[in-house]
């Protein structure tokens, strides 16, 4: 067996797990598994949400590998598959190339089309209006505003910039829209107008996973994933917040 | 009840946002629909609103949990789509608008509002994840 295509097929795992949002206890233990299932031995993996390294050794020789990755998309059902993938190697016996084709082919999955995409934020933002005790005609609103948000986002995904003033963007938008909804008397509650929509940007999944890997005892990542979560929500607050500065004196 | 209720398709639009495919998809809504119901009779009966986040959260992550083992997957597809719509966007929308309008008094109220808010739902979910662990210690121990 070729050590150095392991070395490269638990790291590859690993950078799918992360870029798609997995937590880093589950990414650690993947690359493990993956590594002991082909027979190595001492494995020690170590995950980070910017990097991944691994060290086995096998007949007493050491091999290790380190990748730098980024956060990019979140797609749960990755995780789930390479998570399925790792557990089935030993009780299928595979072997290291099939698994590693597998890997590869799981990681050009594209997610769902971009018209359920937007119809999907639409109906989120939908629900929201209700959840936060709207009327149907601010759901409407919100259902609109959630659609043409996100067909935004996906504009902004495609320009390389830091997500710091995406968000921001993101924001502002939101705001602009609610605020000439409210001026041609299309909604009732501009606020929940808002704050429905602005819950599409929200860092849900960096909040979930800063708190399941600060219990599980990842110190580090847990810090980068609230330093993410906060810094986000500062962004999308400021984008509506200076709208509201600039805008609100003309426009309300 | 019924607003609560509406909760399943913000979690519903996140699942699908979160590319999750198939019967996982509805467990998904389900879940995040059972926290917001959960929520509101909470906030019916008159319960703090910290209290109702914090029970809702405990509801959800409990499902989370279990589902995650009927449906064989890890529990984190269920946890993030359901507990979106708890997070306090809200909270986070009049603090920023109260320092708009130069009213630091008030942003402060706010904020620290907000903060608490998101701390009872760190708590739920830590207080389950918590006692999943002894669990699986002990499981580990028997075996």
């Amino acid at each position: 067996m070729d050590c150095n295509q392991l070395a490269r097929a638990a790291t590859k795992a690993g950078m799918i797990l992360l870029e798609s949002g997995a937590e880093t206890y589950r990414v650690e233990d993947t690359m493990k598994r993956i590594c002991e299932a082909y027979g190595a031995d001492v494995v020690d993996a170590y995950a980070t949400p910017t990097l991944l390294i691994i060290s086995f050794s096998i007949h007493h020789e050491l091999y290790h590998n380190v990748k730098r990755t980024q956060i990019k998309t979140v797609d749960l059902s990755k995780i789930d598959k390479v998570n399925d993938l790792s557990r089935s190697i030993l009780a299928t016996s595979m072997p290291l190339e099939e698994f590693y084709i597998r890997l590869e082919k799981i990681h050009e999955e594209k997610p769902y089309p971009k018209g359920i995409m937007i119809f999907a934020a639409a109906l989120c933002t939908f629900g929201f209006a209700f959840f936060f005790r709207g009327t149907m005609r601010d759901a409407l609103c919100a259902f609109v505003i959630g659609a043409l948000l996100k067909i935004c986002m996906i504009e902004l995904d495609k320009i390389d910039f830091n997500s710091f003033f995406k968000y921001l963007m993101g924001g502002a938008i939101t705001t602009i829209l609610a605020i000439l909804c409210t001026k041609w008397n299309l909604c009732d509650s501009m606020d929940t107008l808002i704050i429905s929509v602005i819950m599409l940007l929200v860092p849900g999944l960096a909040i979930t996973n800063a708190i399941r890997d600060t219990v599980s005892g990842d110190l580090v990542s847990g810090m980068a994933r609230t330093t993410e979560a906060i810094l986000i929500a500062v962004a999308i607050a400021l984008g509506s917040g200076l709208v509201f500065a600039s805008l609100g004196g003309i426009l309300v | 009840m019924i607003n609560g209720f509406m909760a399943v398709f913000a979690s519903l639009g996140f699942a699908l946002l979160f590319n999750i495919r198939g019967d996982k998809l509805f467990a998904a809504a389900l879940i995040g629909g059972i926290g917001g119901v959960f929520y509101d009779l909470l906030i019916f009966f008159h319960c703090s609103n910290y209290f109702s986040l914090f029970f809702a959260c405990v509801a959800i992550s409990i499902l989370s949990e279990l589902f995650a083992r009927i449906l064989k997957c890890p529990v984190t597809t269920f946890l993030i789509c359901a507990l979106i719509p708890l997070v306090p966007g809200g909270g986070m929308y009049y603090t920023m608008l109260e320092i708009v309008q130069n009213n630091i008094d008030g942003a402060i109220l706010k904020g620290i509002d907000t903060i608490v808010q998101a701390g009872s739902i760190v708590l739920g979910c830590l207080f389950v994840s918590s006692i999943m662990q002894i669990y699986k210690q002990l499981k580990r121990k028997n075996s």
